[in-house]
């Protein structure tokens, strides 16, 4: 009797994977721990062993489809056994007196839910206050109406159609999972599931109304490239902490001529130790002992609880730009590691996240982010908050520069700092002293030193 | 030859192609609708309509009658056949002239003719004059409707071997006839000519009546059918007919092995898609058995060519071809609808009506849900009482794990509009809790849904409730 495989629990509060690419065709046998699938979820793509050993019989989940945990994926099967019938995703129209093998769909079949890795698994982030984001367990993944179907109202169907979205891509949030009009708006914002089935290029009558829409409008040559992946999920993110958060802007610039001497001194003791030592590795240092002064800076906001979240932990992630699309790795516990181990802590995150490697717990549990657009140049950069956090740190090229000092014009080692914040939370004052604390600590790094509960 | 050039073409003017028709019209497409016969197809002028016109009166025929125990005494009834056909026809007239009305109004093009596919974009009209019109559109709804399935030894004649267009067109009045067949064509007329005072036979090869129907409801209606004087034998067969004058002699093997004699038989053993003279598959569209294959969007595997209602396959009913004729149009106009029901209602015309929608108890067992079942038996409704009825029952089938509702069977007066409830619940994604948590007004033959739906939790109030109790509330 074939067997279900479901989407598998991920990680602490992941919700959802993307099916990014089936290492096995259907009608392929599979080892037990055989790697199955590759599933990406918070920008971790994570390979997927199979629980079983048996046929694929179906790849329930195409490639692309974004899928809740505890939603089938995929469906097992012994030797020589074929499905009789199609797969639940695509039951056939219910008619008043459905043949029973129609009704697939509620067919009840055993069903077995992948393990994930278990070095990849998070661990419970105590702490880390991330209550914001609804936690979903696979009791709480989209509920299937009568037929096996998505439990969705007919206006509500039409609603998904006219967006693009597939239902059984989307987590209901209504009464015993009922789909509602929001749920289907938010993976169409999303950009999520509608990947799978991306609007039909049939020929649109002039005048057909209501299916123009931002895609429809273009003309002239354009190429469509589907939104999946990590791209997906940026486009996510981004849109979310943009709806979410105040986002403020303050910019200050700092004088690190002290710094640069600093660094090109201890250039060479670094390098006979293997660290290449680059200026980021001050700026976490610095920016945590601010965070340690300003805690509502190292912060998150509970909206259901209304409760602003003060985080003990400094955690601070590291902005990477990567072939497929932005990352953040967290260098955990930042503000206890030594100027060399952050060093290697950065190289060694940057390096995991170019070649993809990253595992969850590497993107987990950031408390503040760094993005350093300083290797690109310009001035300064207005950042989006890396949700919930309550503020990201922008670090830019570092330029000599002419300043007045004790009136008269010095060339100085100028840089800007920009803080892109969460004004809910905390007020420009607030935010402006923390920017202009980082900047003197970089002015004075033998202060800094010396101030240093670390030393 | 210059070819008149159409958004779309709709072949078949039954109520799929009429109503695809309309809608076009409505989203300003140049349409064109071609009937051979007559507009409003089966439904309109075979089946639907006539036959429930002919049901009416003999449902008042009957309420009459059972006046008598009221203390209302009438005269027994004269029927005059001709009068009563004459107000048949032109009742449907006015149905018909209706749909041609709506067509105007919505600039559809209507054609009689007979229709060929020459290519996916061309159709040929041959009119009633012989001449040949040819007609290309940018789609093609197919929308030939189904026709009735003939008995290999049962040769129609019309007269006294019929199939139902004969039978709703009651030439004459038979003394006895025979029914082969006891789903929903068979037992409609089989109602229709008791009420009219046959003395009516139905044989049926199966075990059961209503094929798919929930067991409990149709072995219920079988029981009040027979209480009408209705004889209905089931795995009997019709073996043979021979035509004597204008009576049949069929032998029947089953519970009854020997030849009787009727005034007519009436040959209903279901209904197969019209596909035949239409040939799809020679365009390479593909076909499911006699029926064309469709997705969701009623759009074949040919793109531009759609099929919707009983060609395009089961269940063989008129709203259920409605619906398709709407989702095909949009489709064609570039909306994005789809034909997504949950589920489709199924009305029989018996006295009482039984209409269902969604799983039976059985459909629900073999699909794997754990099945709750509410019952509401209309003996004690006040309603049914009121008129005099104690036969009859709603019941509800539910998934015992969610509560969901999945099925809604009913077998009562009204069910045909009762039903409607059943098909928003399981659209709606309802729960049983919902249904009975819903005021339904008092007196009416609805509650039995609230009742029912109560049942199923132990919590009907008019009956004694046979499942799990109420649990009293925990004191505090």
């Amino acid at each position: 009797m074939p067997v279900e495989l479901e989407m598998p629990e991920l990680a602490e509060s992941v919700i959802e994977g993307e099916i990014v690419k089936w290492l096995v065709k259907e009608g392929e046998h599979v080892k037990l721990d055989q790697p199955l699938v590759e599933v990406m979820t918070d920008k971790v793509t994570v390979e997927i062993p199979s629980p079983i050993e048996g046929i694929l019989l179906k790849q329930v989940a195409p490639e692309g489809a974004v899928v809740p945990i505890g939603k089938p994926i995929a469906i097992f099967g012994k030797e020589g056994e074929s499905l009789a019938s199609p797969a639940p995703a695509e039951t056939a129209p219910a008619s008043a007196t459905p043949p029973p093998e129609v009704v697939v769909g509620g067919e009840v079949k055993p069903k077995i839910e992948a393990q994930a890795p278990l070095d990849k698994v998070a661990p419970a982030r105590v702490g880390n206050g991330q209550t914001g984001a609804p936690a979903k367990g696979p009791s709480e993944t989209a509920a299937i109406g009568p037929f096996g179907r998505p439990l969705a109202t007919p206006a509500v169907r039409k609603f998904a159609r006219e967006l693009g979205v597939d239902l059984n891509q989307v987590r209901g949030s209504g009464e015993g999972g009922r789909i509602q009009r929001e749920d289907v708006q938010r993976v169409a914002s999303s950009g999520g599931a509608a990947a799978g089935q991306a609007a039909q290029p049939r020929p649109q009558p002039v005048g057909a109304g209501a299916a123009a829409s931002a895609g429809a409008a273009a003309s002239g040559e354009t190429e469509r490239v589907p939104l999946r992946g990590l791209r997906r999920v940026i486009a996510d993110h981004m849109i979310h902490s943009k709806h979410t958060a105040a986002h403020t802007l303050h910019v200050d610039e700092a004088d690190v001529t002290e710094l640069v001497a600093m660094r090109n001194r201890a250039k060479q003791i670094a390098a006979e130790r293997g660290v290449k030592l680059t200026f980021l590795p001050f700026f976490v240092k610095a920016a945590c002992a601010a965070l340690i002064k300003h805690p509502y800076m190292n912060a998150s906001l509970d909206d259901d609880k209304h409760e602003i979240v003060l985080k003990k932990d400094y955690n601070i992630g590291i902005a990477v730009n990567t072939e497929g699309g932005l990352v953040v790795p967290v260098i955990h516990n930042a503000d206890r590691k030594s100027i060399f181990d952050l060093a290697r802590a950065i190289a060694d995150l940057a390096e995991k996240a170019r070649a993809g490697k990253l595992a969850h717990d590497d993107i987990a549990g950031g408390t503040f982010t760094i993005t350093n657009v300083g290797s690109v140049g310009g001035l300064f950069t207005f950042p989006v908050i890396n949700w919930p956090e309550v503020g990201i740190l922008g670090t830019h090229s570092i330029q000599q520069r002419p300043v007045v000092r004790n009136d008269q014009i010095v060339i100085r080692d100028m840089t800007y700092l920009s803080i892109s914040f969460d004004h809910r939370v905390v007020d420009g004052a607030i935010a402006a002293q923390f920017v202009k604390d980082v900047a003197e600590l970089l002015a004075a790094p033998d202060v800094f030193l010396m101030e240093s509960g670390s030393w | 030859m210059v070819a008149n050039k159409y958004d779309a073409i709709v072949i078949g003017g039954g109520p799929g192609g009429y109503t695809a028709a309309i809608r076009l019209g409505q989203l300003k497409k140049k349409v064109v609708c071609i009937e051979r016969e007559r507009l409003g197809g089966v439904c309109l002028n075979w089946g639907c309509m006539p036959s429930k016109a002919l049901l009416h009166v003999g449902e008042v025929i009957t309420a009459a009658h059972d006046l008598k125990e009221m203390g209302v005494e009438f005269g027994e009834p004269r029927i005059d056949l001709a009068s009563l056909n004459k107000w048949k026809s032109k009742m449907i007239d006015d149905l018909v002239n209706g749909v041609g009305t709506l067509f105007k109004a919505n600039k559809v093009e209507y054609m009689v003719g007979e229709a060929e596919l020459i290519n996916k974009i061309t159709v040929r009209v041959k009119k009633a004059d012989g001449r040949f019109e040819t007609l290309v559109g940018d789609a093609v709804v197919i929308a030939t409707g189904s026709e009735p399935v003939a008995l290999p030894g049962f040769k129609r004649d019309s007269k006294t071997i019929l199939n139902s267009d004969d039978a709703v067109s009651l030439a004459d009045l038979p003394k006895s006839i025979l029914i082969l067949g006891a789903g929903v064509i068979g037992l409609e007329f089989a109602t229709i000519y008791r009420r009219l005072g046959a003395e009516v036979t139905v044989v049926e090869m199966l075990d059961r009546a209503l094929a798919d129907t929930d067991l409990e409801i149709s072995t219920l209606l079988l029981r009040i059918l027979k209480k009408q004087g209705i004889n209905v034998h089931l795995k009997t067969k019709a073996a043979g007919v021979e035509v004597v004058g204008s009576r049949a002699r069929v032998k029947l093997e089953g519970e009854i092995n020997e030849a009787r004699e009727y005034d007519k038989v009436l040959v209903a053993v279901g209904r197969r898609p019209r596909t035949g003279d239409l040939r799809p598959e020679s365009l390479g569209i593909a076909m499911d058995g006699l029926f064309i294959k469709v997705n969701e969007k009623r759009e074949s595997d040919v793109p531009g060519v759609y099929a919707i209602g009983d060609c395009a396959g089961a269940p063989l009913l008129a709203h259920k071809a409605m619906k398709e004729g709407i989702v095909a149009a949009e489709v064609i106009a570039g909306l994005p609808a789809a034909y997504d029901p949950i589920a489709v209602p199924n009305c029989v015309y018996t006295d009482p009506q039984v209409a269902t929608v969604g799983l039976s108890e059985e459909q629900a067992k073999s699909a794997g849900y754990e099945v709750s079942v509410g019952k509401f038996r209309l003996s004690a409704l006040g309603r049914a009482r009121t008129v005099g009825i104690s036969d009859g029952m709603v019941k509800i089938v539910a998934d015992k794990k969610t509560d969901l509702v999945l099925g809604v069977h009913i077998v009562s007066p009204t069910a045909e509009s009762m039903v409607a409830e059943g098909v928003v619940a399981l659209e709606m994604g309802a729960t049983v809790e919902d249904i009975g948590l819903s005021i339904h007004p008092h007196p009416t033959f609805s509650e039995s849904i609230m009742e029912a739906a109560e049942a199923l939790h132990g919590k009907s109030i008019h009956m004694a409730n046979v499942t799990a109790p109420i649990p009293t509330p925990a004191k505090t």
